[in-house]
Order: C-alpha cells, then structure tokens, then sequence
C-alpha cells in the first residue's frame, strides 16, 4: 500500500507525481443510477449496439421475406433480390452511430471568474457545463478569492472541458487559520489545524448568501482542504480513518460529508475522512 | 428499486477513487472515465450478493473497471480520444506548473497504448505489486515489466514530464499551494 518497493527512483517520482496531478472528479456517481442502468453504460453507448441490433432484425426480415415470396413463386431468383433488399438497409443504420458519438455539444464562452470566490466560480463554471479543478496560491488577494484561470475568458471551449482556477490561499505560507489577517504575524501559525477549532469566524472572502455550495476537497492535503472549506464559510470536522481501498496515501481527503456541489448553509459542519 | 445501504455506501466511498484511476486509464477524459466507472460499478451490483462478502469488494471492482477498460479498447476507446477538446485548453495556460504538467499528462496518456496505461495507472498510482498488476490484467509479470518500461520511456520524453521523472521537478507543487 505505502507502494515504492521494488520501484527505480524514476518510477517513484513518476508515482508520487501521478497522486498529485490527477484531479479531483468532478462529478459524483449516483447508486441509483447503477441499479436502475444494471451492468449496462450509459445512454451513448446503448445507441450503437441498439441499432446494429435493428439492423440485423431488419435484414432478417427483408432476407426472410423475400426468400420465402421467392421460393414460393420461382426459386431461382432468390439470391440477388435478397442481396440487393437486404444489402442497403444494413448500411445506413450502422453508419450512422460513429458520427454520434463524438457530438459532444457546441463550443461555449469561458466566463470571467476571477475575483470571485471559489464557490461562486465553481457554480458559474459547472451551471455553463464546464468542470472546474481548483488549486490555490498564496497570494495577497483575499483567502478563497479566485486570481487566475486558464484557459482566458472568451475562448470557445466544448462543454465538459477543465478550467483550472488558481485560488489565493492567503497572504503567507504556513497561515491556514488566519486567511483574513492579510499583515497578521501569524507566523507559527502551523498548529496543524485541530479539527473542532472553532475559528469560523474568520471567512472574509465569503459572499454573505444564506447558502453556500459546498466545494470539493477530495484529494487534497487535509491542510489544504481546511483552508478552502473555511475560506468558503464553513466549519470543519476530520476523521482520520483510512478507506479500505489501498489508492489513498496518508494525509489526503478521500470523503466528504456534504457531498460536493451541495447547497449549505455557511457555518454548516463539513467533515472531512483523511487518510492515515 | 430502492438501494441497499451497503452498496450505497461502497459507491460513495469508492467512487472518486475509482473515478480518478479511470480518468488515468482514459486518458483525461472525465465522460469516458465516468462511463467506465458506471458500467463497472454495474457489473459489481450485478455480483452484489456475491461481492458483498469478500474480504476486498473494491479490489474486484477495480479489477471489473480494468478489465472492462481493456475489453472496450477496441470498441470505441481509440477513436473517440483524439476530439478537439485537448489542444485548445493549453492556450493560456503561462505560470502554473501544475496545470502545465497536467496537460502534458493528458498528452502523454492518450499517447499511451491501453494496457500500458492500465499498467501506469495500477502500478504507480494504485501502487500495486507487479505480481498483483498481472493478476488483475491477467497477463505475466514479464508483460507487466516491459510495458511498463515501454510506458516510462514514452513518458520520459512528454515535455511537461520529462523533468518531473528526471527528477528536476517542480518541488511539491501540491502540498505547498
């Protein structure tokens, strides 16, 4: 699980690296939709195997059809009056699915987020269908407040592209409790963070809406994840209890409660399980 | 149909991790990584009864979601990864070596056969043994040894990467921001 025996240095830094740079999901599966859909995809692929089925259902009958008017009346004729009946109703069906496929949706304006905080940019971003991936900077801009994004503003991208935002984390490094102190000489601040800490009352950067989407934190450092969740207004709770799959490495959120993308209430409890 | 609490809780519990092996496995591609996780996810509903008690349920999961991987390649896999979404998004993508590097992973994924990737995604992300990648691709450990040689000497020579397995890395990016 700790991983590395047996690994060259070139191979562990390519497996640390790999923790780092695959991001966050942006979406959470339903169980629902699991059962409802069976062992089966999803609705995309169900289209090509569906009409190859039609297609072939429809050959039969025309063969089938043909074959037996044939047989009945002057056998002889059979064979090309099939091929030709059934020979063009297979062909346009089956090629019509391959070009479905890859419509995956116009090309949409990316909108301007910076200067927002996160959970609005994250909102803005997911309702035009695009998936944000949000990291952070220290930076002198307000703890949470979006201060760059890439791809620009203005670009024609397809829905369901990443956009990363780069979040300020604060003024300093090392200040995770202190995010509104901009001068603050909060300097050994590195407390690690205790989970129950109740220093709600510090989100500045935070609009003062009744609710507030919750943003995900999943993968990130248990830090880090402290920081943005208060940055975002709310409370934090963390478990430590590893998950029983073994792609989790010590230190790293691996479950949230609310889920994501939940609409709460700022102060709501948020907890985090990290893993140890 | 109402869902058993067990099976609601292992997909909660289970499903980012195995959505960010699949996005790996697809190359950057959340759609299909999504699709992958599904089907898999459904083959283990199927099994539930069955899965329910083993000592590892994830562990067959995952293993459903890698070999579904590998049985799809032909399908449709290859020909859908290469749309126009990946080139535009580099545009403007200046100061941030994470996202930089992330990019050039993507490049470099798609660039990857199936199974090596199946092989980079299990061995260096998941961590697992090269007795375990083989048993989970069902193939020998030699197999598992070369293309995972073949992989890395793909991968040494993806720009973004290239400094990242030399080790002339751009330090912790991840802890520190």
């Amino acid at each position: 699980m700790s991983g590395g025996q047996g690994m060259s240095p070139e191979e562990q830094r390519l497996a640390g690296y790999l923790k780092r740079a695959v991001p966050e999901p942006p979406v959470r599966l339903s169980p629902e939709e699991m059962i409802v859909q069976g062992p089966e995809r999803s609705r995309k692929s169900y289209l090509m195997p569906a009409l190859a089925a039609a297609a072939v259902v429809a050959i039969g009958v025309a063969i089938g059809a043909v074959a037996t008017h044939h047989s009945a009346t002057r056998p002889p004729a059979a064979s090309p009056a099939a091929d030709q009946s059934g020979g063009s109703p297979a062909r346009t069906p089956s090629a019509r699915p391959t070009a479905s496929c890859q419509a995956r949706g116009a090309s949409i304006a990316v909108p301007n987020v910076v200067g927002m905080s996160i959970a609005q940019a994250r909102a803005t971003i997911e309702n035009l269908g695009f998936v944000p991936v949000v990291s952070e900077q220290s930076s002198a801009a307000p703890a949470g407040a979006v201060i760059r994004q890439s791809p620009a503003p203005g670009a024609q991208l397809a829905r369901g592209t990443m956009i990363d935002l780069i979040a300020s984390s604060g003024s300093t490094v090392g200040g995770p409790a202190g995010p509104a102190a901009t001068s603050g000489p909060a300097s050994s601040a590195r407390a690690a963070v205790p989970p129950d800490c109740p220093a709600s009352g510090t989100s500045t950067a935070v609009p003062s809406g009744v609710n507030v989407t919750v943003p995900s934190v999943i993968g990130m450092r248990e830090n880090q994840a402290i920081r943005e969740l208060r940055a975002a207004g709310f409370t934090v709770a963390v478990h430590h209890e590893s998950p029983a799959g073994p792609s989790v490495s010590a230190g790293e959120v691996w479950n949230q409660t609310p889920v994501y993308g939940s609409a709460a209430p700022r102060g709501t409890v948020v907890t985090l399980d990290v893993a140890t | 149909m109402t869902v058993p609490p067990d099976f609601d809780d292992f997909v909660r519990r289970r499903s980012s991790a195995m959505l960010r092996a699949a996005w790996l496995l697809t190359g950057g591609d959340w759609g299909l990584a999504e699709d992958l996780v599904q089907t898999a996810l459904g083959e283990v509903w199927r099994h539930w009864v069955r899965v329910r008690v083993m000592d590892a349920p994830e562990a067959y999961a995952h293993k459903t979601m890698v070999n579904t991987f590998l049985r799809w390649r032909g399908r449709r896999w290859t020909a859908e990864i290469a749309s126009a979404e990946i080139p535009e998004s580099i545009a403007d993508t200046g100061g941030f070596r994470m996202v930089d590097s992330r990019e050039s992973l993507r490049r470099a994924l798609a660039g990857l056969a199936p199974r090596q990737r199946a092989v980079i995604m299990l061995r260096y992300f998941e961590d697992r043994s090269e007795a375990d990648t083989a048993a989970i691709m069902g193939c020998s450990v030699g197999t598992v040894k070369s293309q995972a040689a073949k992989a890395i000497a793909r991968l040494r020579h993806v720009p973004g990467l290239a400094e990242v397995l030399t080790g002339g890395a751009p330090e912790r990016a991840g802890d520190a921001a």
